[in-house]
């Protein structure tokens, strides 16, 4: 079937077919420019989570807006006077940008004890660093003990300063979002009526609109932020940090790989292919295939509204690979039939190389998108798109390579074999004889080598830490580390916890009354009343839970900063002649708060409606022990086993949650997609080869790889995070093509003499050259990624080199052994 | 018949007007009494001739036979817990909560310095009577709730005052109960005597 839809479409009308082709890909070409890149940090959470949906509640609740924040550190000291002129122009030209609500500074704070006043007189007028009377010395005094400044508005060493910028909140982004939560839950109930349904397309797309004009002006913002920075560079560094920032950053990072390490990865190929096969037919028909291939996907993203995001940005670095590796394998093939049948015509030679090459190419292909596909299954919008995203760009390849190979070949005049040089060194004989002499040593080896990585294996740890995503010579790194180091950590978490329901008062029996209690019951009905009021919230039972947590909170060395209720109880009592507030003072207090400060001080900590407090860390994201999962573990088993606190009244939210929760479901659902990769890979190397023990030497050959993979992410300390988690079946996809090249070309060979010797040699010395050669071009593609400034982007470009070299070494040394020991073949007798 | 009914529709009409003439003495009076008691006492926070421990002394003797101690801390406590506690223990407690509570409003005294005290008129509510009352400086005004109860014995007392909104005995209250929802009534105590000596 195949021969004749080539014989009489394909080679018989070529240049229709090119030209067909060429319709499609400008078509392709003119979509490929809506491809969008997003990187939020919105696109890495899992849909499906309940954290998300609690952490959306409690900033919804808490009124916690967004912020980016300036480290700030001048040559001369931070209470000068030219540099608090300094801070309030930078304050001033912050305010200006439109998208800034207000900036937080030392120059604004309250000071309240510089100098100490009586509380009463304080409150008229609250001092600030920009107050003429104020006593600077004292103010550096406050502002390096006060339990709300210290190591948070000001570091240790006085010499670093943070101005938060407070970011207008976009009201519409939220309304929409809401909108399109409540309709989704719907959707996924399937109870949308058919109303609701053209509502919730209406919703999704306005949501979509709003969201890229959001991103447009938010990048637009940290702009403006850091030109206006700019002015200031004179007498001080300044740096930039804040969760928006570091995505903001992040789609730029992933913008620039996409561009520059697309481009030099296809320069390589090139290279590569020079270097091969010498001549340019070989270069120029790769390369024009390369290209269509990824116009078409890059068209196909952007007319379906894909978007790129962090995780999928190597994309087009991997889709290049994949497809040289398609291409590869047909030249060799060529060739080698244009040396053994040199008497072939054009026609004839092509057709045999399509059509020979194809059921083994057909089924590495299905074996990569397996891989892919098994992607999907990680409940990862980013992640489950990249699986998509692949298998797609992936078919696209193998569609057009076949058509246009076979169509620009025919087309040419019969390649003139170059004359081979006499060659003293091959690696692929090295290869094929150390299996024949050395086998039982290599396995040997082998054994060891694995074992070694299952001990490496056990070392590996689950951890996404912001920070180590970019090298420490970038901005980015240094401004976080800063913030991080200095400022009180980067990461938010939040501890919320409830105060259990006041009981009922049980209703008194009758009972004989004496005198006393005549008046009683009209009482308790007055003060009844009020109980629930707002102001009686403070009570000492509640505010010792407040300070207990707190405290204990504080107290961990992987958090850097907490505030609470509790921070403004001991600034209270700092301010209270070193006596805590009683409930009396505290309802005081709430009552007559300027609602301006209430807003600031009371309103993000307390939810007096929902017997309520919140507790807000920050955790140090560069501290190298931090192991946020068992972090978060033993924080909620404290306050549980500690603290005494129900573990229905203890919850823990935030980005933190949300992106632990992310990363223990990467790695049960790398376990999964691992599991199910293999089983499907099983599957079709025994419907492929008929027969067991086939399948199972091929899938010993391809786990010998990812053990490796593993065992050294392992020792090295490389941990599974978002961006390696993928690497393990991105690179089993790939290399397990080489093994079914080989394997099928091993039964031809075999079918031959039945030698299984010979049969080895021989298929080293034909498919085992296509095989080095795709595998050393991948290697060098992936190698590129190094150079990258984007650390996962060189974790995955390393992991996946040394995951290929240890899948061609398993292919040309471990599986050729594996069948000289199981003899799997059976003689066929027809031959 | 024609008559009888004048007769009874008189007798309403005089209780009713008596009675209202009663309640507005009754009114004025404690208007009157506090608006002396405060005068007296600002008088005395003003004077700077007399000593603080002596001026102290006598602002008790004025303040505190307005306050109705005991019934404060039985409402304090709650009648579920009154109930249950020994005649000795509502003795110690009794003792103990009128020390406290007259010392946390000793100490707030302080705090005052020349503002003007406003009486506005009172307010009849139910049984009982609120007291409204300002403390006015600058612009600023700030209230004070009195709240009177008629006692048996010793006719008009304060059971309760409302400062900016915030009930003295219902702070007391949820404060108890969430020390009692945990410990023993003698820790209470307990409490209460280690404030009394701090």
């Amino acid at each position: 079937m195949i021969d004749s839809f080539y014989s009489n479409y394909i080679l018989r009308y070529p240049k229709s077919v090119l030209l067909l082709l060429f319709l499609m890909v400008a078509f392709l070409g003119s979509q490929a420019f809506k491809m969008e890149v997003d990187a939020s940090a919105e696109t890495l959470l899992l849909e499906s989570d309940k954290d998300l949906e609690f952490s959306r509640m409690i900033s919804e609740r808490y009124h916690t807006p967004d912020i980016l924040v300036i480290a700030y550190t001048p040559e001369a000291s931070l209470i000068d006077v030219d540099v608090l002129k300094d801070i309030s122009a930078l304050s001033d030209e912050l305010r200006a940008l439109p998208m800034v609500d207000s900036v937080t500074s030392i120059l604004n704070v309250p000071l309240m004890q510089s100098p100490k006043k009586p509380l009463k007189e304080m409150l008229e007028q609250i001092p600030t660093l920009s107050s003429k009377d104020v006593n600077k010395t004292m103010a550096k005094y406050e502002l390096l003990e006060s339990p709300i400044y210290k190591n948070n508005l000001v570091s240790e060493d006085f010499k670093t300063t943070a101005l938060m910028i407070n970011l207008k909140s976009d009201k519409t982004f939220r309304k929409l979002r809401l909108q399109r939560d409540a309709l989704r839950l719907k959707d996924r109930e399937g109870s949308l009526s058919e109303e609701e349904q053209k509502s919730y397309k209406r919703v999704l797309q306005t949501f979509k609109l709003h969201r890229d004009m959001l991103r447009l002006s938010d990048h637009q913002n940290i702009e403006n932020i850091r030109e206006v920075m700019e002015h200031h560079r004179d007498h001080a560094k300044l740096f930039l940090g804040g969760v928006s920032m570091i995505s903001d950053d992040m789609v730029s990072f992933v913008k620039e790989d996409l561009k520059v390490y697309g481009s030099i990865v296809l320069f390589l190929l090139i290279v590569v292919l020079w270097v091969i096969f010498g001549t340019l037919h070989w270069v120029l028909i790769p390369v024009l295939i390369l290209t269509v291939s990824i116009i078409s996907t890059v068209g196909v993203l952007g007319m379906f509204g894909w978007e790129v995001t962090v995780i999928s940005s190597n994309f087009v670095s991997l889709q290049l690979i994949i497809t040289l590796s398609i291409i590869i394998h047909l030249i060799v093939r060529y060739r080698e039939l244009l040396a053994t049948k040199p008497n072939a015509s054009q026609k004839q030679l092509v057709l045999e190389t399509v059509t020979s090459m194809s059921k083994p190419t057909f089924f590495a292909v299905l074996t990569t998108i397996a891989g892919f596909t098994s992607l999907i299954f990680s409940d990862i919008l980013p992640v489950i798109n990249l699986g998509l995203m692949m298998s797609m760009g992936i078919t696209i390849s193998l569609f057009l390579t076949y058509l246009i190979f076979p169509a620009i070949v025919v087309l040419l005049p019969k390649l003139v074999l170059r004359e081979p040089k006499k060659q003293t060194y091959s690696p692929t004989k090295v290869f094929a004889t150390i299996t024949e002499r050395y086998g039982n040593v290599f396995l040997f080896v082998t054994i060891l080598v694995v074992l070694f990585s299952l001990v490496g294996t056990s070392k590996l740890m689950v951890e996404n830490s912001f920070i180590n995503y970019f090298k420490s010579s970038t901005e980015i790194y240094q401004g976080m580390a800063i913030i991080d180091k200095k400022l009180g950590g980067t990461t938010p978490l939040d501890v919320i916890i409830d105060f259990p329901k006041p009981k009922e008062m049980p209703i008194s029996e009758t009972v004989e009354e004496d005198d006393e209690f005549s008046d009683f019951d009209d009482f308790e009905e007055e003060l009844a009343a009020s109980e629930n009021e707002a102001q009686y919230w403070f009570t000492s039972e509640r505010m010792h839970k407040v300070k207990q947590v707190h405290d204990y909170l504080e107290s961990l060395p992987e958090v850097g900063k907490v505030i609470s209720l509790g921070t403004m109880l001991e600034l209270g009592r700092s301010l209270n002649d070193e006596k805590c507030l009683d409930s009396f003072q505290l309802a005081l207090l709430y009552n007559e708060l300027p609602s301006e400060f209430r807003e600031i001080i009371l309103d993000p900590y307390i939810s007096i409606e929902n017997n309520q407090t919140r507790f807000s860390l920050r955790i140090v994201d560069s501290n190298e022990a931090l192991r946020r999962g068992a972090l978060l573990e033993k924080i909620q088993k404290d306050l549980i086993g500690k603290l005494g606190l129900a573990p229905e009244n203890v919850h823990l939210s935030n980005v933190m949650v949300l992106y632990n929760n992310m990363l223990q479901s990467l790695f049960s659902s790398q376990i999964l997609t691992l599991g199910l990769m293999v089983l499907l890979l099983s599957v079709m190397f025994y419907m492929l080869f008929r027969s067991l023990s086939v399948a199972i030497i091929a899938m010993i050959t391809n786990l010998m790889p990812i053990s490796v993979l593993f065992g050294f992410m392992g020792w090295a300390g490389i941990p599974l995070d978002m961006m390696t988690i993928t690497i393990a079946a991105i690179s089993v996809g790939i290399a397990v093509d080489n093994t079914i090249h080989y394997l099928y070309r091993y039964k031809k060979e075999f079918a031959i003499d039945h030698d299984y010797i010979q049969a080895m040699h021989r298929s080293h010395e034909s498919i085992g050259y296509a095989m080095v050669y795709t595998s050393a071009a991948i290697m060098l593609g992936f190698l590129v990624l190094v150079l990258s400034a984007f650390v996962p982007t060189i974790y995955f470009g390393l992991l996946t080199v040394l995951t290929m070299l240890m899948a061609t070494i398993a292919d040309l040394l471990l599986l050729p052994k594996l069948i000289l020991l199981v003899k799997p073949f059976k003689v066929d007798k027809n031959s | 018949m024609q008559h009888h009914f004048l007769k009874i529709f008189f007798t309403v009409v005089t209780f009713l007007t008596l009675s209202t003439i009663l309640q507005a003495d009754e009114l004025s009076d404690i208007k009157q009494m506090m608006k002396q008691n405060i005068g007296e006492v600002t008088t005395l926070i003003q004077d700077k001739s007399v000593a603080k421990a002596a001026r102290d002394r006598e602002i008790e003797t004025i303040i505190t036979p307005l306050f109705d101690f005991g019934l404060m801390g039985r409402l304090s406590l709650g009648k579920q817990t009154w109930k249950k506690i020994s005649k000795e223990e509502r003795k110690a407690f009794s003792e103990l909560f009128k020390n406290r509570v007259r010392q946390s409003y000793m100490s707030k005294l302080d705090l005052y310095t020349d503002e003007v005290v406003v009486i506005d008129d009172p307010i009849k509510v139910k049984n009982r009577i609120h007291l409204p009352t300002h403390l006015m400086r600058k612009n600023e005004k700030r209230d004070v709730l009195y709240k009177f109860y008629k006692s048996k014995k010793s006719g008009w007392m304060i059971y309760d005052v409302d400062i900016l909104g915030v009930s003295i005995i219902q702070t007391y209250r949820t404060q108890f109960s969430g020390i009692l929802k945990k410990e023993s009534f003698a820790a209470l105590l307990e409490k209460l005597k280690s404030n009394e000596n701090s």
